[in-house]
């Protein structure tokens, strides 16, 4: 019978290797699920790609469990959640690749089909807005505006300053107002 | 701080196009999600030894991956290179690895991410914590093998007694073009360690697991070693949850792109016993 080849290479039975608290990175990835995945989508990740940017951070959460304090979780999985968007923006635009219109939510049920069309419509043109924004400017926007956090929950679960968050959102609030004007005011989604 | 109002409260366009921001997160990507932590908590686990094991080799790599549930029978694949071969120029990428990763089995494969440990900078790859170097001790000698032996040869030694010896096999038919040495051998090792990953979820009966773990392979390793592998065994997963339509798509693309594979009559009898369930 062969030895495990990880055994064989490093010398080390893998029996002696300190384990993954599976259970607690499971609690940890079910507790953040939905505010990972709605920070990923809102920080621009094309629906195509969110599952692949949650399971990027999922592994990081996993090798570096030991280091995640009770209380910090939701800091630590966001604040990677921003590291891998980032990194997957880069790719997409050395790529010029075109993903799908983010963010465009499936109209609520019970709509009727007129207000339907004008929800998809303002969420496309909250895409572009967004879109505009730097990364930086748009975390912080998101998670104030859309996610409901306070600034000093900003401040904990991106790792930053608070007077870089107090920054941050006022610059994003500002960008985000005028662009919007600009947006509702010439309409079209291209 | 000073918390402003939120603009959704006050009025304007802002307002308006905040009104529509509202996201539902799907379903199937939270169970995807929680089906991945048991890989990622095994990769994190072997991260350690792998690392070591990558930086103390001194000659040779060695690697099993064993099939064990394919079929009912052990088909195990040993893949040895030595580190002049993994050095050498390489022949060209491995034909169709690409062209293999088959669609996942609910969602489209995606487009954007790369292998973790070139693209993303700013994520730690899998497997680059840097770990103390492990006295290393191969207990299989390093032995030059031809580097290209055909695939039924290179696998079929292997092949069910395999496990009885550590003779050493030449490795798949070419190394993977687009990186340096030293990270093919590292990388070979992450690739094992993901394949492992998805074979004891397929063993333990989780399905959804190994299929999310297969995800993550074809994603990061687009020109791997153990494409036909991960192919075999995704076709396995989906026949244990039911999905016999994929699975049996699969094997027949399986069958056309590898029709001597030595695990061809696995993937073969796994769709043609599993019940549907769908």
């Amino acid at each position: 019978m062969l030895e495990h080849p990880l055994a064989l290479a490093s010398g080390a039975p893998a029996s002696s290797l300190a384990r993954v608290d599976e259970a607690r990175l499971r609690r940890i990835v079910s507790a953040q699920f939905d505010a990972l995945w709605r920070f990923l989508r809102r920080l621009g990740v094309p629906e195509s790609d969110v599952d692949d940017a949650v399971q990027e951070v999922i592994l990081v959460l996993a090798r570096r469990l030991d280091e995640v304090r009770d209380g910090s979780e939701r800091s630590f999985v966001l604040s990677t959640a921003f590291r891998v968007a980032s990194g997957m923006r880069r790719q997409v635009k050395r790529r010029r690749e075109v993903h799908d219109a983010p963010l465009l939510e499936r109209a609520s049920p019970g709509l009727d089909p007129e207000a339907a069309a004008e929800q998809q419509r303002l969420a496309a043109l909250l895409a572009q807005v967004l879109d505009q924004l730097s990364l930086e400017l748009r975390a912080v926007f998101v998670l104030y505006e859309l996610e409901d956090f306070t600034m000093a929950e900003i401040a904990s679960a991106l790792a930053l300053p608070a007077g870089t968050v107090a920054s941050r959102l006022r610059r994003g609030r500002e960008a985000f107002e005028r662009l919007a004007a600009r947006a509702l005011g010439e309409g079209e989604v291209p | 701080m000073t918390e402003p109002v939120r603009l959704r409260e006050t009025g304007g366009a802002a307002r308006a196009l905040l009104s529509a921001g509202k996201l539902s997160v799907p379903h199937a990507s939270r169970q995807r999600a929680l089906a991945f932590t048991s890989a990622a908590a095994s990769f994190a686990t072997a991260g350690t030894a792998a690392a070591a094991g990558a930086t103390s080799l001194v000659k040779s790599v060695v690697m099993c991956v064993c099939l064990g549930t394919l079929g009912g029978g052990v088909a195990s694949l040993a893949v040895s290179e030595t580190v002049a071969r993994w050095q050498a120029p390489p022949a060209g990428a491995r034909p169709g690895a690409a062209a293999l990763a088959p669609q996942s089995a609910g969602r489209p494969r995606p487009a954007a991410v790369a292998n973790p440990a070139g693209e993303l900078e700013s994520v730690p790859a899998p497997s680059v914590a840097p770990v103390p170097s492990v006295a290393p001790v191969p207990s299989v000698a390093p032995v030059a093998q031809p580097a290209t032996l055909p695939e039924r040869q290179r696998v079929g030694a292997l092949s069910g007694a395999a496990s009885a010896s550590p003779t050493l096999a030449p490795a798949a038919a070419a190394p993977r073009a687009e990186s340096a040495s030293s990270p093919r051998v590292s990388n070979l090792f992450d690739e094992q360690r993901v394949i492992e990953s998805a074979r004891a979820a397929v063993s333990r009966g989780d399905a959804p697991s190994a299929l999310a773990t297969l995800d993550y392979y074809e994603r990061s390793y687009a020109h791997g070693q153990f494409g036909p592998e991960g192919l075999a065994l995704r076709i396995q997963a989906l026949s244990a949850q039911g999905d016999l339509a994929r699975a049996r798509s699969l094997a027949a693309e399986f069958r056309q792109r590898h029709p001597h594979h030595p695990l061809l009559a696995s993937v073969q009898a796994a769709v043609q016993s599993a019940p549907s369930k769908r």
